[in-house]
């Protein structure tokens, strides 16, 4: 080879891979962001990456699109490794053209997505885009609608993450809503349909970007981020801790670690308050059972009310879905069924073994829960668990009353083991309720009804407010102290391995979503 | 980028509404799901609020008292639960809106905060 084509070579790299050129990237720093290659390099181990396509060129031919010179098309491609596992990534540079979204953009994506697909590896994507490039037309269009294809596609194959980096709104933000996990970033992140402008003057709503459509709100309110962090760095280590419990693929299992112990200082056995009525934080139950106490919590802040994540038990990854007495009484409702339906199915289609806590009063009664759909919603739970095939493991640590009791997991829905804890109450209602309706008419004919009704109620407490009226069912496996927990759930793991469930032919269920 | 092209109007006769985004004109009608919806505002977060209906149990502090964002400021017994309503933000407790005791219904001002 000669020398002069080497330097050609290096001529040409240099050029594109400055991107947008100097004052772009200057702009893009000062608004704390970092450049779309620097991000790859910061989630990939060092050196893995290798970059493909730079010399795509731009396809739009109008409005004197075609004199222009868009390196990279606005978007950088590539694999490489992560915690030494294979991954394809890709990043939309900002810096060129506003990241905005043209034909060969979309071609760029598209493959690194097709391989991804045929290689069976994570993929990554990095949004940071202004959005279609208008100039390209319809060719715009067809290539979010091709990402989109894919993506679906994808679904349950290869885990895919989006990360917003930036604008993404319009139709590109439907990318991220079909992957798996979306990662944002206070401050930097925004994701909307339309911005404030339509929707002061078509709704009369006066709103600002970041309220609209900020890390904040997708985190809390909308729950279409998963995970939120406070800066790019945060977020990238977010992203690889992920990786480290979830498998490449639906045909492998996550890696297995040596085994841990949880930390001394979550002893299960004096968390839960003895009063029924005092919540306490399941976090820290969760802690006391999994390997080195260390849980990762998906959507931390949206519908605090069940808790989802990852742990490991004896080495091996677990998803765990738990109530959460500490907001709403760990009721659910839309918001935490939906939440939770979904992470059983990804936990489902990549053989991750199922531990569920309960502790809940029920779903959540009110006009405004009825109204936005609380039964359609809560079907998705009663649906996910029912679908899953993957070792479930249910442990009732206190209440478990009417539709909730069968929603989280109980025998009814195949979970193969299911454990109570000695204060467990398995019942339709509480006792108040249920001597209210029971005993009606004893407690109205009674020279004290009030005295009548507290003796009715701990008459039903007695009877029913316990574990072992499900146990003599065998709708409880094992009634077990709160210390061994670790140890029963452990043992039901490890002898549910190798577990197979056939279900009856189907092209696919209709989930109700 | 302000559009003064853009607004909305409702036709007297049709009951349609007439909606302008950047020029395109649509003719609509609304469901009812819409025409009941409350509008948005900015939510003031220096008001407490009820998150769920209950009764109100127990108040950790009083007027003119000084909070810590986290801090347990009541207890609202709502689905055979204590539940401990924490201060969403720093600042000095400038109203109790509801008494010990009261039922109130999910959305009811129950502390003014203002914030630091």
């Amino acid at each position: 080879m000669s020398k002069s084509s080497t330097w050609d070579l290096k001529q040409r790299m240099q050029t594109l891979l400055q991107g947008g050129g100097e004052k772009a990237v200057e702009k893009q720093k000062q608004s704390g962001k970092l450049t779309a290659r620097e991000r790859i390099i910061s989630i990939l181990d060092a050196k893995s990456f290798h970059e493909y396509d730079l010399f795509v060129e731009q396809a739009g031919k109008d409005f004197d699109m075609d004199k222009k010179f868009l390196p990279g098309d606005g978007v950088v491609t590539g694999t490489g490794t992560v915690g030494g596992h294979p991954i394809c990534i890709y990043a939309q540079d900002f810096t060129v053209a506003g990241g905005s979204l043209g034909y060969a953009h979309a071609k760029k994506i598209t493959k690194i997505m097709d391989h991804a697909l045929s290689l069976g590896v994570p993929l990554i994507g990095i949004n940071d885009s202004g959005g279609a490039r208008i100039q390209e037309g319809v060719n715009a269009l067809a290539g979010y609608g091709e990402i989109f294809f894919r993506n679906t596609t994808a679904s349950g194959v290869i885990p895919q993450l989006s990360v917003i980096l930036g604008p993404c709104a319009g139709g590109a933000v439907y990318s991220p809503a079909l992957t798996d996990f979306v990662f944002v970033v206070d401050k930097i992140s925004q994701m909307f349909i339309t911005g404030p402008e339509v929707i002061k003057t078509v709704l009369g709503e006066d709103v600002d970007k970041e309220t609209l459509g900020g890390a904040r709100t997708h985190a809390e309110i909308t729950g279409n981020a998963h995970f939120y962090a406070n800066s790019e760095e945060e977020c990238f280590a977010q992203i690889k801790k992920l990786l480290e419990f979830i498998p490449w693929n639906c045909q492998k299992k996550a890696d297995s670690l040596p085994k841990k112990s949880p930390r001394k200082e979550y002893r299960l056995d004096n968390i839960i308050p003895a009063d029924p009525a005092k919540p306490y934080d399941v976090r820290n139950i969760i802690k006391g059972m999994v390997d080195d106490s260390d849980f990762l919590e998906i959507q931390e802040l949206f519908a605090p009310n069940i808790v989802i994540g990852f742990a490991r038990i004896e080495g091996n990854t677990v998803g765990i879905v738990a109530n959460q007495p500490l907001y709403l009484a760990g009721v659910l409702d839309v918001d935490s069924s939906d939440k939770a339906a979904r992470f059983v199915r990804f936990c489902d289609a990549f053989n991750i073994p199922l531990i569920t806590l309960v502790d809940l009063p029920g779903y959540l009664p009110g006009v405004d829960q009825e109204h936005a759909g609380v039964i359609r919603h809560g079907a998705k739970l009663l649906y996910a668990y029912s679908e899953a095939t993957v070792p479930k493991i249910t442990v009732i640590l206190r209440k478990a009353y009417g539709g909730g009791y069968i929603a989280m997991c109980s025998h009814h829905l195949r979970a193969d083991f299911v454990f109570a804890w000695p204060d467990a109450q398995i019942a339709v209602m509480g006792p108040e309720g249920a001597a209210n309706i029971i005993f009606r008419s004893e407690i109205k004919n009674a020279e004290n009804p009030e005295e009548m009704r507290q003796q009715k109620i701990e008459e039903y407490k007695e009877k029913f407010a316990n574990p072992y009226v499900a146990a003599a069912y065998g709708y409880v496996e094992a009634v077990i102290e709160p210390k061994e927990t670790r140890h029963f759930v452990a043992h039901a793991l490890s002898i549910s391995k190798n577990k197979t469930q056939s279900t009856p032919y189907k092209k696919h269920g209709i989930a109700p979503f | 980028m302000s559009n003064n092209r853009n607004h909305i109007l409702q036709d007297p006769d049709t009951h349609l509404y007439i909606i302008n985004i950047d020029g395109d004109v649509y003719h609509t009608n609304t469901t009812e799901k819409f025409e009941r919806r409350k509008f948005w505002n900015n939510p003031n977060t220096g008001e407490i609020r009820a998150q769920i209906a209950g009764t109100i149990r127990q108040f950790f502090v009083a007027p003119e008292a000084i909070v810590k964002r986290g801090d347990k400021v009541l207890i609202l017994e709502a689905m055979k639960m204590h539940n401990e309503i924490l201060s969403p933000v720093d600042g000095i407790v400038k109203e109790i809106c509801a008494s010990i005791g009261q039922n109130v219904a999910k959305g009811d001002l129950l502390i003014k905060i203002e914030s630091k």
